[in-house]
């Protein structure tokens, strides 16, 4: 996983895809990088992520959850049409912020 | 454990002698046939107990030759592998079975060693592409007589297709709430291992709980989905889409509440179709949603589907999407044969076409017709034409004879003379003359009525231009459809289809 910091967001852009055989080692991740963040912001950044399975958005929302426990903005960024269409079907967008990357 | 099933078809007794020999000493089972014609039949009857792994044919037979009888087999099977066995072959005929997909030639005279080796390879291929074919097609397949055998009125058929290797969480349950209403449940849980299938069981249990307290879709969705957030834990934090239908058999809607799965989709008799119910947040994930539900009309001929997931049927493997495929497979299929059960399957199988690799989801497809004709449980429906029409007038009158319309009263009387003079007017008038054009007929009793559908391939004889009709009658579309519309309680005509509705009384439905 790629990780950016800036005064005050942090980038997690996670590598492959978001799927069930992922998901304990993904969201250890997650948490660690949530430990003793100070940015204001924290943008999941799904641009390189092309397939998302429900179990890849139980980790979507449960960063989100953490975000939202924490006081965090939380903005998610797609890059697949598929990923972004699931994400509208499951009305996330009315949770928190779901952006088009700017390559999409 | 033998090394693969040979079927070996050669004509001439010496050459077939020699490489049965040579084949069993491969460790192969082995059978021989002297013609393609025998070695089809042999080829036939292993389809349905143990299918050969390999087919070693000569070309040159009596009764079907080689070429033919490797046509025969690749229409039926793609996976055998099969060894032609030439001697001095024209191009055309070598040409033919590249063509028909043979796995390897062998000229003779063959050398024995190069017999052996070839057919021991292609064993092994024909048996890796079977297994592999059996592994892309481990469907399970639930049809609706077992499924919804006591409920034919919530559903027509639920079907779901359970991947290789795959549990699966989807779900679908119909209750009988009271005589008119019905309430359909159709489910799929985040991922698709055991935990899934355990938190599917889980909240249909949940469900139970709910419809004691109310039947309205977007309310029982609120109320489940208060109840998997209050319980996350023993719902292993796992989100639920789910679309709930209630239909009132009365009124003949049907009213849906969807949560995360893709809306509800009702197909029309004329082919347009349109989404029933937005959806909303799936159940589970936030503490709040916007679910909303919508009833609609379900007209006679129309078809309902829901399906859960979207993942498998919505892309390809190249990344493109296509958000209606499935949709436009089901209401073209219904639109060709009509058959549901045909459709889903076919439905099924598509999503196995498109998947990217085998599919690493279950797919639940259900399809819910309207009024419905022509069905085997609460109908029975008719082709007839103008030269049969003695026949389907003694059809319906044997089936007006049994229940719910005897015993015959006087309304009982009155929808018996009203549907007899449908047909006879149709068969007779309806389709002009034409012994060609055929007239169906579909009955379909309901608690309180007797739906009837009429189509009529023919064109009609034209009312006069100058008479005039009540108002109250449809307007054209031949003699016969005014004549019978007096006797009905209402009718819609849709092109050359006339949809008929007998109200009968209760009295004679409870007797």
């Amino acid at each position: 996983m790629t990780l950016t910091t800036t005064d005050a967001t942090l980038c997690l852009r996670p590598e492959g895809n978001l799927l069930a055989s992922r998901a304990k080692e993904l969201t250890a991740t997650f948490l660690a990088e949530l430990e003793g963040c100070e940015a204001t912001t924290v943008e999941l950044d799904l641009s390189e992520v092309g397939e998302v399975d429900s179990i890849g958005v139980n980790i979507v929302v449960g960063l989100f959850r953490e975000c939202e426990s924490r006081g965090l903005e939380y903005v998610v960024t797609v890059g697949d049409p598929h990923v972004h269409s699931l994400f509208t079907l499951f009305k996330l967008d009315q949770w928190f912020t779901v952006q088009a990357a700017e390559h999409a | 454990m033998s090394k693969g099933r040979v079927l070996l078809v050669e004509d001439d007794p010496v050459t077939r002698r020699l490489a049965n020999g040579l084949l069993l000493s491969t460790g192969a089972e082995v059978e021989s046939r002297s013609d393609g014609l025998a070695g089809w039949e042999a080829y036939e009857r292993g389809l349905s107990d143990r299918p050969f792994d390999l087919i070693v044919s000569d070309i040159q037979m009596p009764r079907l030759n080689g070429i033919e009888l490797l046509a025969r087999v690749r229409e039926r099977d793609a996976e055998v592998a099969v060894l032609m066995v030439s001697c001095h072959e024209s191009v055309e005929n070598l040409r033919a079975c590249i063509r028909l997909h043979a796995d390897g030639f062998l000229d003779k005279p063959f050398h024995p060693r190069e017999l052996m080796a070839q057919a021991e390879g292609l064993v092994s291929v024909g048996r890796q592409r079977r297994i592999e074919r059996e592994a892309r097609d481990t469907i399970r397949t639930d049809h609706a007589e077992r499924m919804l055998a006591g409920c034919p009125d919530c559903a027509d058929l639920a079907v779901r297709g359970i991947p290789y290797m795959t549990v699966g969480g989807d779900a679908f349950r119909c209750w009988h709430l009271d005589e008119r209403h019905r309430l359909i449940l159709l489910t799929d849980v985040a991922g698709h291992d055991g935990a899934s299938s355990h938190v599917s069981a889980q909240f249909m249990g949940a469900m139970e709980l709910m419809i004691e307290s109310t039947r309205e879709p977007a309310a029982l969705l609120e109320r489940l989905n208060h109840h998997l957030r209050e319980h996350e834990q023993s719902f292993g934090r796992r989100f639920i889409c789910a679309t709930v239908g209630l239909r009132d058999l009365h009124a003949e809607t049907l009213t849906v509440g969807v949560a995360g799965m893709q809306p509800a989709q009702l197909l029309l008799a004329d082919g347009t179709r349109r989404a029933v119910g937005s959806t909303a947040s799936p159940l589970g994930l936030f503490d709040s949603g916007e679910w909303t539900q919508e009833t609609v009309p379900l007209p006679m001929g129309c078809t309902i589907v829901l399906a859960t997931d979207g993942v498998t049927e919505l892309r390809d493997g190249e990344g493109g999407v296509h958000p209606t495929r499935l949709l436009d497979l089901v209401r073209d299929e219904l639109g060709r044969h009509g058959d549901l059960e045909t459709t889903a399957d076919r439905a099924l199988a598509a999503t196995l076409e498109w998947s990217d690799g085998p599919p690493s989801d279950d797919l639940t497809i259900v399809l819910l017709s309207g009024p419905r004709v022509g069905s085997d449980d609460a109908s029975t429906c008719l082709g007839s034409s103008y030269g049969e029409v003695d026949r389907g007038i003694a059809w319906l009158e044997a089936w007006l004879a049994k229940e719910p319309l005897a015993p015959v009263d006087d309304r009982a009387r009155d929808v018996r003379a009203a549907v007899r003079e449908a047909l006879m007017n149709a068969a007779s008038h309806g389709n002009g003359f034409d012994s060609d054009k055929t007239v169906r007929l579909d009955l379909s009793p309901r608690p309180d009525r007797l739906l009837v559908r009429i189509s009529d391939e023919g064109e009609g004889v034209p009312w006069p231009r100058d008479a005039r009709l009540p108002d109250e009658l449809p307007q054209g579309g031949g003699l016969g459809q005014p004549l019978i519309a007096r006797l009905a309680d209402t009718v819609i005509a849709r092109g050359s289809t006339l949809e008929l509705t007998f109200l009968i009384p209760s009295e004679v439905t409870a007797s």
